[in-house]
């Protein structure tokens, strides 16, 4: 992972410690040292962290899977897992198929090594049969390329259903690997 | 003592060497079933021929023995079987039937003599002559077929048949295929080898060769049944052969016989001595109903023919059965089994009977299972249209259409997984079929992706026959719809992988496409596919 802000963040530390040279006492509270200490509360607006990840899609034949390469920016190393799953959402590829288009996902944990994602689906977001296949699969490849996940829980507005659109099993959690 | 009569219960000793000796000079020993038997007038040796008294063998085995004086007619009867023989008359009649014996029977003494050859060629008793100690051994376990082989080796037909699969009605012996593994679990099937060759001779084995010893029966019914069973894998299981035993231990009179089969109109009456219980179970590819009975015994006369080993109950007129095998299918513990070959999918039952030692069943014509299974309902809509409708409204529509025609298929009962807008879990929908031990599941489904794909796509997940479901009625949808051929597909949806029987998911048509879509909740549309599907069911499963 990239650390983009770290040496703007410097610099800016920098700069502000040259202005309170002038004479002012007051402690600024930087955006480096929020980072370093785990991601308190009151993150920089200007400061994401960035990430090249791997993304899952549909092809044009609802057959397989396209994998891509993308970058995603989340505010706190926690927020990875989500900005990851909403890049499924969206795809500037004509020939592919963003499979959780009709998702919205709100949120997703990394506990004890179990990634637990809670989602909706509108309407008009479930797709047949091997639709639903490929978007498991593209779920479960999105969260495992992370090594840190070894399993993961997909609920339906915070339920463990039966199903994702009722044709695939939906384990509880679903083990990597399997 | 056992009874063995079957034919004949004459005892003849066979001459197997032209022995220097006169009868008068060296007593000729009996000894039936391993019992001596000592008569009132000695067996004798006559111009090559060796004849014994009838009276002792038959009443030993438990015959009635009837003499009239005005024809010179010795009858001797048991059960269903009457012979009938005169004095100096080389004509014998066994149930009416015309036999030519060697030599004419003898009066000595107030005693019927016969010639053994013909005892053990209508009886089914082993004969072997002891020259040492001159003695006739007559057992009623005739010797195996030569060498051990199984008999019919040549009509071994390939293990696992595929559901789809049509019998062969004019293989000799039908019922070999393994079923499609839905059906209860049969009897598990013992080979009982003849490996060892004929049964020990009391010593007498340099006598053998001369030509004279008849030690084959003749198989009744020109070789060994296959009664297979499909749960063990082993189809081309062959029975008929029966392990040498004792003759003592054959003769066990703790194990009760089965002295008659037979079908008369819908019910299935099974005769014994004694009493039997009954294991009932199903096998497939053809259809047949086994009923097994362990610790019991083929009679020597069941049902009039002379039959230890196996043979067939003719069926001349019956809906449901085209005939009736039997055999004794192991002796360890010693267990009939008896084989319906039925021509339609039947039901077999207990039924209680107030004669002693008679078990009796019921045969009723049973109805296929066909379940349907309409995707989606209640909180999940399945996909959305592009019309803005429900995929779930037109499952639910397609399979209460197909239901509409097949509730009109008298051998086929239909059953919905949900007949209404609610939900049922994907289990429940596969549990529900698996207990009716269904033999068709169809999951209707609509399809949707991306606007331009379009077209007809079958699913199977198993390896079983709902790949040849899937085969078979793809084609049918494809000629009902019209649209594109998406093909037959395996993956792991829910439904089809937890059945266990031949199991589909049809996608239709793709519910985002507005060519599909537009046709897809006509009810033109709709009547065509339902139609459709019911042929391709009743290909299936080869029904007319």
């Amino acid at each position: 992972m990239l650390k983009v802000g770290t040496k703007a963040a410097v610099i800016l530390l920098g700069a502000a410690m040259v202005v309170s040279a002038c004479g002012k006492e007051a402690p600024i509270q930087t955006p480096a040292q929020e980072q370093t200490q785990g991601g308190g509360a009151g993150a920089s607006q200007t400061e994401k962290k960035q990430a090249v990840i791997k993304t899952y899609y549909g092809d044009e034949n609802g057959e397989k899977l396209i994998e891509k390469t993308t970058t995603i920016e989340y505010a706190k190393d926690g927020d990875k897992y989500l900005a990851a799953l909403e890049s499924l959402q969206k795809t500037s590829d004509p020939k592919a198929a963003a499979l959780c288009s009709g998702f919205t996902f709100k949120s997703a944990k990394l506990q004890d090594g179990k990634l637990t994602v809670d989602l909706s689906i509108r309407n008009d977001g479930r797709w047949g049969a091997p639709g639903e296949e490929l978007t498991l699969r593209a779920l479960k490849q999105t969260a495992f390329q992370f090594q840190e996940v070894q399993s993961l829980d997909i609920l339906v507005d915070g339920k463990p259903a039966d199903s994702l659109m009722g044709h695939m099993d939906l384990p509880h959690p679903i083990k990597r690997g399997s | 003592m056992k009874s063995l009569l079957s034919v004949f219960t004459l005892l003849l000793v066979l001459l197997v060497v032209p022995v220097a000796a006169h009868a008068a000079d060296n007593p000729v020993r009996l000894y039936l079933n391993g019992k001596e038997l000592v008569p009132e007038v000695p067996p004798r040796l006559e111009e090559g021929n060796t004849l014994v008294p009838v009276r002792i063998i038959a009443e030993g085995l438990g015959s009635k023995v009837s003499w009239d004086g005005s024809t010179q007619k010795v009858t001797v009867e048991k059960d269903v079987t009457r012979i009938e023989l005169y004095i100096g008359n080389t004509r014998a009649y066994v149930n009416g039937k015309e036999y030519t014996l060697e030599k004419a029977p003898m009066l000595v003494a107030g005693n019927t003599l016969l010639p053994v050859r013909f005892v053990s060629e209508q009886l089914g008793l082993k004969v072997t002559w002891d020259q040492i100690t001159q003695s006739v051994f007559l057992d009623s376990v005739p010797a195996p077929a030569s060498g051990g082989q199984p008999e019919n080796s040549a009509d071994s037909e390939p293990a696992g048949g595929d559901a789809g699969q049509a019998p062969n009605p004019a293989s000799s012996d039908p019922g070999q295929n393994s079923g499609g593994g839905n059906e209860a679990a049969a009897y598990p099937g013992q080979s009982i080898g003849g490996g060892n060759g004929s049964a020990p001779d009391p010593g007498g084995s340099a006598a053998v060769g001369a030509g004279e010893i008849s030690n084959s029966t003749g198989s009744p019914s020109g070789g060994s049944q296959n009664l297979g069973d499909a749960r063990t894998g082993r189809p081309n299981e062959t029975v008929g052969q029966v392990t040498p035993v004792s003759p003592a231990a054959i003769d066990d009179p703790k194990i009760p016989n089965i002295r008659s089969i037979r079908l008369i109109g819908d019910r299935l009456y099974i005769q014994a001595n004694g009493q039997v219980e009954a294991k009932l179970s199903y096998l497939s590819n053809p259809d047949r109903a086994v009923i097994d009975l362990p610790n019991s015994e083929l009679d020597a006369a069941i049902n009039g023919k002379r039959a230890v080993q196996n043979g067939e109950v003719a069926v001349l007129s019956s809906a449901a059965v085209q005939k009736i095998r039997y055999a004794l299918y192991s002796d360890k513990p010693s267990t009939v089994r008896v084989v319906l070959d039925l021509k339609a999918r039947t039901d077999v039952s207990p039924v209680a009977s107030n004669i002693a030692n008679q078990l009796v069943f019921q045969l009723k014509n049973a109805k296929f299972k066909v379940v349907l299974d309409a995707g989606h309902g209640g909180y999940d809509p399945g996909a959305g249209s592009i019309s803005g409708k429900d995929e779930k409204d037109f499952t639910l529509s397609m399979v209460k259409k197909v239901k509409g025609l097949l509730d009109r298929e008298p051998q086929i009962q239909a059953y919905l997984t949900r007949s209404d807008d609610t939900y049922v879990g994907l289990d429940e929908r596969a549990d529900l079929a698996n207990q009716l031990g269904a033999d068709v599941f169809i999951s209707i489904h609509g399809n949707k992706y991306t606007p331009n794909v379009s077209g007809e796509e079958t699913y199977y997940c198993r390896d079983d026959g709902s790949v040849d479901l899937a085969n078979l009625i793809h084609p049918y949808l494809l000629k009902a719809t019209g649209f594109t051929d998406r093909g037959v597909r395996q993956a792991d949806f829910r439904v089809i992988k937890k059945t266990t029987m031949p199991a589909v998911l049809l996608e239709i048509g793709y519910l985002s496409n507005a060519g599909d879509e537009a046709q897809m909740y006509s009810e033109d549309f709709q009547n065509r596919v339902a139609g459709a599907i019911v042929v391709a069911i009743k290909d299936f499963l080869n029904i007319k």
